[in-house]
């Protein structure tokens, strides 16, 4: 407690470090990317896209690691899963983070694809995605 | 199920296992089909992947693709119509 009876801590991540993950560890320490929620909101928030309402689930299976599947939009657009590999360095989170954005926007207005031509179609816009965002992220921030 | 199939489809990408080896986690018979769909620069694009005996599947949305793995061009939509049919997609459930 400081002097003036004010607590000296500034919120309550402060007073609770242990729950403020910056690195990975273990099976997962090559990952430079941390895996939290509260990680991956932030990235989100610098680069402006938007994941207001929907859930993000991160799937820290190891067996997932180095398959270079980085990420999965449910067929009703409420749930994104990041996978282990989206962790692998800032861009790869952007990119998948951007493309997934776009499969929830497509899945809400047109539902989930019902052929593989327009799985295609989607996976085409999602790719499209991933360019503008990671241009502006490259533009804002110096790709650091 | 969902997560049979994302877990069949991690060993084998990264092991370069051949479909044939494959045993379907619904159907229990041998025999997957998968291929990359994606961009031959970046090799980044997704992996759909189906039994071809019970004809069903998942598709990886987003997927980094190994140097050398078959694959076809996004824009290549005669061979995308050839090679990958209209297979019932699992989902994962919450």
């Amino acid at each position: 407690m400081a002097p003036d009876g004010k607590s000296s801590f500034n919120d309550v991540n402060e007073r609770y470090p242990l729950y403020r993950q910056k690195k990975n560890s273990g099976v997962f320490s090559k990952l430079k990317e941390p895996m939290t929620i509260e990680h991956v909101k932030k990235v989100c928030e610098d680069v402006g896209i938007g994941y207001s309402g929907i859930k993000i689930a991160i799937i820290d299976a190891p067996g997932l690691k180095g398959s270079g599947f980085t990420g999965y939009t449910y067929p009703d657009g409420n749930l994104v899963a990041l996978y282990l590999d989206a962790f692998i360095n800032r861009e790869a989170l952007i990119r998948t983070l951007a493309h997934e954005r776009m499969h929830v926007m497509q899945v809400k207005l047109y539902g989930p694809p019902q052929n593989s031509l327009d799985g295609g179609a989607f996976e085409n816009g999602s790719k499209q995605a991933e360019v503008d965002w990671i241009d502006y992220y490259h533009n804002i921030y110096g790709g650091k | 199920m969902f997560y049979d199939w994302l877990m069949l489809l991690a060993n084998a990408v990264k092991n370069n296992l051949p479909g044939e080896a494959l045993i379907c986690p619904e159907c229990k018979h041998k025999g997957i089909e998968y291929i990359y769909i994606g961009d031959p620069e970046t090799r980044v694009g997704y992996l759909p992947a189906w039994c071809k005996n019970c004809n069903k599947g998942i598709r990886i949305c987003r997927a980094m693709i190994p140097k050398n793995a078959k694959m076809i061009e996004y824009g290549d939509l005669d061979s995308i119509k050839k090679i990958v049919p209209n297979f019932e997609e699992i989902y994962p459930k919450d």
